[in-house]
């Protein structure tokens, strides 16, 4: 079953200008915690307004709880798509109390229930003390807690978050990460949230979807997202990624690190690219090794370090803290993929 | 290909976006922006259709004599506003004399005298009848000659006094902007004071010098109970005498298009220069530089000019206007001025609410809009402001006439009697000239505190199941009620100072404080003309403290906008 479902969304804001999105096909169910993940410009603020009834696509279905909002034919209003939604300065109102700001969306029910249903919020968002206070008055996190409870008080069908975590220093951010995600799965909420950063995706979202240039690039697991990237991009977008040139024979891929498993099943005489991340490479100190330490950054839990190999090509690995390597120093390189991800070489390797 | 050009058909339709049915606010914004460019476009249409005949009297008659004054007084009152209003901001921003601070907002009290009564007051003083002259006459004889006030010398001298703050104020604001860094940058290279006014602060500040003097010399242009009671002619004088003495409305709309003319290209300079210069408000990151203090002489000097340009510019005009009010009182037209008091404030608080409605329909309209058909005429009907009283009555006199007139056929034909002067004979006429006239002023303001609102804000409101309006209802319009009072304030002022639409417009036997002013001045009854001259001054001087307490205050490098009274530390509790 689908709570929201969009099919082949496209949208362009000027007839010469590539489409901010291209054909944006995506569906969630009910509960689902989603992430759009992308640079700035790639599409996913112009897919949360899309879905959320502000702007109409060129072409492509909107669907919330089995009911058409958008296509050829409708167009149904945002006031009536229900639909929650929480920014990145959060909107508060400024001329409202805490208590008023969250009862804003519930001028259907009666009075009894309305009080009822924000004190609930207020509860659950844990800022009972502060019902009457007026939005300038409350700390940042406080304010982002008030803008999810005004916007989760209505009851919507999918909440949509737009950078909610920006505007806040990190410590507050690693804090309200864990909050908002327990909010939206004890009220079983499905939300779909756009962010820049990786991490967070990762943490929050029960999938992610990574966009470049209002494409869709592949959605799924955090864990598949940056174990199997299926593109290039993607592979650089949510974390650090080396590319080594490898051939395809009998007994797997052949590279400049050693031969791994032709896991992905190209056929023999490929040319291919090999993706490491800096986790799977392992760094043996031996004079005798073939690659030479370039630099190494120390970074307090871990120490980063860049090799550079016999044909020239640079990696990055990870390295404990207490690593003993220095620049100059020649290693051993073992490489240890958790999966074999390889794409096609665009350069024949010879 | 046939699909590609199918496409593209396609994507043109789905994005002409002026009429959608669900959506009446651009639509609505559409038809208001329409209805105050109407006259407008009226006048200038009759640029397009001249009438060889009108244009061969006018040319014969006065054409020339109208255009030459014109240009004097333009050029006359540039020069004078434009000297006075820079080197007045040159001399606050930059030095520390004695009084300084209270300068800073006393010159712009000129700003609350109509060029009328400052007009009047010192026709009455300095004319030949005048104590001045008597004065010089008795005690040097009859002989002594005296430079005529009623000139061409006198109408740019009162003009000037009453204008300069225009370029003041912008000049200031720019000298203000200019960080500390630049001028002693240019002061480390060697240039002294005077040298670093010439060569880097003033090329700095010439757009906003430009625009404030473009702001002054409409004005000048608009101007008609000045040059009316010196006996200068220019076009405003000519249209009310072809309109009243000729009854030539032909006539009148091609002097009025003539003037349009003028103004259009004082506007359009004026707007070319104003996306670079800005206004009352400075941004908050630069320091502005330290003032020099100035000792001895030369600060008991700077202390005088500035006191001198106070004292002349208001000072004495408005103790003489005390002092007659007190001789007059109980004059003759003392029992009617609770009547002209009521009359003022009936029209200018009617105005007042009809343009700032006027200009939250358009507003929020733009706000939602991506229509350019919408957008053309709201530009049209902000040039308003640009054009003069008279110009605007002609063209709202003339399709209002028409509307009448077909009104009262239509209705006679069915009913057998008629609906009269509907419009042109009662105060709507003359309420929607000032609309055209001052929606500007109000859309201005409103729109200024509107963009303050985030677009996330009226999103946050829909998503929360508020319609348009709702959120415009329970959003907007508590947030920006400042704003709102602003703007209402403003037009309200403006509606009590102007004179030229009013006598034009006005329905029989209805009398203003303006009008009064007008009527017993052109029968050189200075005493009675007094009271009615000092009220104006009085409440002209409410935008004037808004402005002095708020826009002129940017000491600390941080500059309220002076539409936003309430202040703003509710509306963005978010941006650092």
């Amino acid at each position: 079953m689908r709570l929201l479902g969009l099919e082949g969304l496209t949208k362009r804001f000027s007839p010469q200008d590539l489409p901010a999105l291209d054909n944006l096909s995506l569906n969630a169910e009910p509960g689902e915690i989603i992430a759009l993940l992308g640079p700035s410009g790639s599409g996913k603020t112009t897919a949360l307004r899309l879905i959320a009834g502000f702007e109409r696509p060129d072409t492509g279905l909107v669907q919330i709880g089995g009911k058409v909002m958008t296509d050829t034919q409708t167009f149904v209003p945002p006031e009536e798509r229900g639909v929650g939604m929480v920014f990145q300065e959060y909107a508060l109102f400024p001329h409202l109390s805490v208590e008023a700001n969250i009862a804003f969306g519930l001028k259907k029910l009666d009075a009894t229930r309305r009080a009822q249903r924000v004190h609930g919020m207020l509860e659950t968002v844990g800022l009972t003390p502060f019902a009457h206070r007026y939005p300038h008055e409350l700390s940042g996190g406080q304010q982002q807690r008030v803008a999810l409870a005004r916007a989760l008080a209505p009851r919507p069908a999918v909440l949509l978050l737009d950078e909610p975590f920006s505007n806040l220093d990190a410590d507050l951010m690693t804090q309200m990460h864990l909050e908002v995600y327990t909010i939206l799965r004890e009220l079983g909420t499905t939300a779909i949230f756009v962010t820049h950063d990786q991490k967070e995706a990762f943490m929050i979202a029960d999938r992610v979807g990574i966009l470049n240039q209002g494409r869709l690039e592949q959605i799924g697991r955090p864990e598949e997202i940056y174990h199997q990237p299926a593109t290039r991009f993607v592979a650089r977008f949510v974390g650090k990624a080396d590319f080594l040139p490898g051939r395809v024979t009998e007994e797997g891929i052949l590279t400049e690190i050693g031969t791994l498993s032709n896991t992905p099943g190209f056929s023999a005489g490929a040319h291919v690219e090999v993706m490491i991340r800096p986790d799977h490479i392992e760094l043996l100190p031996d004079p005798a090794g073939t690659a030479m330490v370039l630099s190494r950054q120390f970074r307090g839990p871990d120490n980063l370090v860049v090799v550079q190999l016999p044909s020239g090509a640079t990696i990055h690995s990870h390295q404990p803290s207490t690593l003993t390597l220095h620049p100059g120093n020649r290693a051993k390189v073992v490489a240890r993929p958790a999966h074999v991800v390889a794409f096609r070489a665009t350069k024949p390797w010879l | 290909m046939a699909s590609s050009q199918v496409k593209t058909v396609a994507y043109g339709i789905r994005h002409f976006r002026l009429w959608r049915p669900r959506d009446p606010w651009p639509v609505a914004a559409g038809a208001v922006a329409l209805l105050v460019a109407t006259p407008i476009l009226v006048v200038a249409s009759s640029i397009m259709t001249p009438s060889v005949e009108i244009w061969r009297h006018l040319w014969k008659t006065q054409l020339i004599e109208l255009t030459w004054n014109t240009l004097i007084l333009i050029g006359g009152v540039g020069i004078g506003v434009t000297v006075l209003g820079t080197g007045l901001a040159w001399l606050v921003t930059m030095y520390r004399f004695p009084g300084r601070a209270s300068f800073e907002w006393l010159l712009i009290l000129p700003l609350a005298m109509p060029a009328y009564v400052i007009g009047f007051v010192f026709l009455a003083i300095f004319d030949y009848a005048g104590p001045v002259q008597t004065w010089f006459r008795h005690v040097f004889g009859p002989g002594m000659w005296f430079p005529d006030a009623a000139s061409y010398g006198g109408v740019v001298l009162v003009m000037t006094l009453v204008l300069y703050p225009y370029v003041y104020l912008l000049a200031r604001a720019a000298f203000l902007e200019q960080s500390e860094t630049t001028l002693e940058a240019a002061h480390a290279l060697g240039a002294s004071r005077l040298e670093v006014f010439w060569q880097v602060a003033l090329p700095l500040a010439r757009p906003s010098i430009v625009a404030g003097l473009a702001l002054a010399l409409m004005e000048a242009l608009a101007d008609f109970g000045t040059v009316a009671i010196y006996g200068f002619d220019t076009f405003t004088v000519a249209i009310y005498r072809v309109w009243f003495g000729l009854f030539d409305r032909g006539a009148a709309t091609e002097l009025a298009s003539v003037l349009l003319f003028f103004t259009l290209t004082l506007y359009l300079l004026e707007r070319r220069l104003r996306g670079r210069a800005r206004f009352y408000q400075t941004e908050g990151k630069v320091r502005p530089a330290a003032p020099k203090r100035l000792t001895g002489w030369k600060a008991w000097t700077a202390t005088g000019m500035a006191g001198l340009v106070v004292a002349v510019a208001f000072v004495l005009p408005v103790v003489q206007l005390i002092l007659w009010t007190v001789t007059d009182l109980g004059g003759s037209d003392y029992d009617r001025y609770s009547e002209y008091v009521l009359n003022t404030l009936t029209l200018g608080v009617i105005t007042a609410m009809v343009a700032v409605a006027a200009a939250v329909v358009v507003c929020y309209g733009l706000r939602l809009s991506r229509s350019r058909v919408v957008a053309i005429f709201g530009r049209i009907a902000s040039m308003g402001y640009a054009l003069p009283g008279s110009v605007i009555a002609v063209g709202v006199l003339v399709p209002l006439a028409f509307v009448d007139h077909s009104l009262d056929t239509f209705l006679h034909t069915i009913w057998g009697t008629g609906s009269g002067l509907l419009l042109t004979g009662s105060l709507v006429g003359l309420v929607f000239a000032y609309l055209v006239r001052f929606l500007a002023v109000s859309c201005q303001t409103v729109e200024a505190s509107l963009v303050k609102v985030t677009p996330s804000m009226d999103m946050a409101g829909r998503s929360l199941g508020v319609s348009k309006g709702g959120v415009l209802r329970r959003i907007h319009l508590p947030l920006i009620r400042g704003g709102l009072c602003a703007a209402a304030i403003l037009v309200f002022v403006d509606v009590i100072k102007e004179m030229p639409a009013t006598l034009l417009l006005r329905p029989f036997g209805y009398e203003t404080l303006a009008l009064r002013v007008w009527e017993l001045t052109s029968e050189s009854l200075w005493e009675a003309a007094a009271l009615p001259a000092l009220t104006i001054v009085a409440v002209g001087i409410l935008p004037v403290l808004i402005l002095a307490r708020t826009g002129i205050r940017p000491l600390n490098g941080k500059a309220v906008d002076p539409t936003d009274v309430r202040g703003n530390e509710r509306s963005h509790p978010n941006t650092p």
